[in-house]
């Protein structure tokens, strides 16, 4: 879907719901080209790991090129990043002595087959006939 | 489709390395801690906290911070555990996340710094390793600049090396969706840095 950027067009009641920006659909969501160029699609689409580099030097700026590399050579570092040796055991001593709670009844997921649910629904339309042909015969 | 060696290395895994057959799988483990075997908490802990310590990292710039959520999320994750109906791998990831989202909405910092004394460098010189350090310090500065949706985007895609795919699938939106944010804070973080490092 492609912005509107008509600034004549003034923004109103009737502004379809689907332009309107919201935190399900930000704005930097929208998928609208960035720069439209190929340089740019290029080398993100390097980046995604979907063409080669060599591709990338050839279409996108050599000095894009190199930056990238550059920062993916700080980034691969934090990739190899470990938690550090005591957060286990801290963590494991601060749980709490108690087992995890249970989940109350209220919560539990129920599985419910076609078979089940047929049953349960013919029983409650015999319980229903039950009790309205009961209160017909009382009166 | 084919793969190409790039600035970015995707893993083909979740959180973590998906449990060999060797190991027990998740649901397992869970059926032992409620079961009443605490330390078995321990295996998941130790299973799946370096990727969620790196998310938290990379979200707060800050190792105490990170230590914090992720110990906060575990400890959660244990008083819950019995609600874990699907994945445990996608149902602690979501919890350190609204972690960090939680932390960036109540802090704002001026200046993020790792302090990585342990951690390993890629660098063989010392010269190397000193442009390192004002690279990384101007990294972090500039990924703070960031709005959390596309820091959290281009931390998981770049620092966590995760396909979109399962950037998708742990987030709960859209591939199409997920690469905007990518490329915008590719574009953002470009910006913010060509003038000293392009």
């Amino acid at each position: 879907m492609l912005d509107n950027l008509d600034p004549r067009e003034r923004r109103s009641e009737d502004t379809p719901k689907s332009r309107e920006t919201s935190a399900a659909h930000p704005l930097s969501d929208r998928e609208v080209p960035l720069n439209g160029d190929t340089r740019t699609a290029t080398l993100n689409a390097w980046l995604d790991g979907e063409v080669p580099e060599s591709e990338a030097r050839a279409t996108a700026n050599a000095r894009d090129v190199e930056f990238w590399l550059r920062i993916e050579k700080e980034v691969e570092v934090r990739r190899e990043m470990k938690t550090p040796v005591h957060v286990y055991s801290q963590i494991m001593e601060a749980l709490p002595n108690d087992l995890p709670a249970a989940v109350p009844w209220y919560k539990r997921q129920v599985t419910v087959s076609p078979m089940v649910a047929m049953a349960a629904t013919a029983g409650a339309v015999a319980v229903g006939m039950a009790i309205g042909a009961a209160l017909t015969k009382g009166r | 489709m084919k793969r190409y060696t790039s600035g970015v290395k995707t893993t083909s895994v979740m959180v973590a390395p998906r449990a060999a057959d060797s190991q027990e799988a998740d649901h397992e483990v869970i059926g032992r801690v409620l079961a009443g075997d605490r330390n078995a908490f321990g295996m998941l802990i130790r299973r799946y906290s370096d990727p969620l310590y790196r998310h938290a990292l990379g979200m707060t710039g800050s190792p105490d911070v990170a230590e914090d959520i992720l110990q906060a999320s575990f400890i959660k994750a244990y008083q819950h555990l019995a609600e874990v109906h699907g994945r445990f791998d996608a149902w602690i990831f979501r919890i350190v996340a609204n972690g960090c989202k939680d932390w960036l909405k109540n802090i704002r910092r001026t200046h993020l710094s790792y302090e990585e004394d342990d951690q390993p460098s890629a660098f063989a010189t010392p010269e190397e390793e000193l442009d390192r350090t004002e690279l990384r310090s101007d990294l972090d500065r500039a990924l703070a600049q960031l709005a959390p949706s596309l820091r959290e985007a281009f931390v998981m895609k770049h620092v966590e090396g995760r396909s979109y795919e399962e950037m998708a699938d742990l987030l709960g939106t859209t591939v199409g969706a997920l690469k905007m944010r990518v490329h915008r804070a590719r574009e953002a973080l470009q910006v913010l840095l060509e003038e000293k490092y392009a």
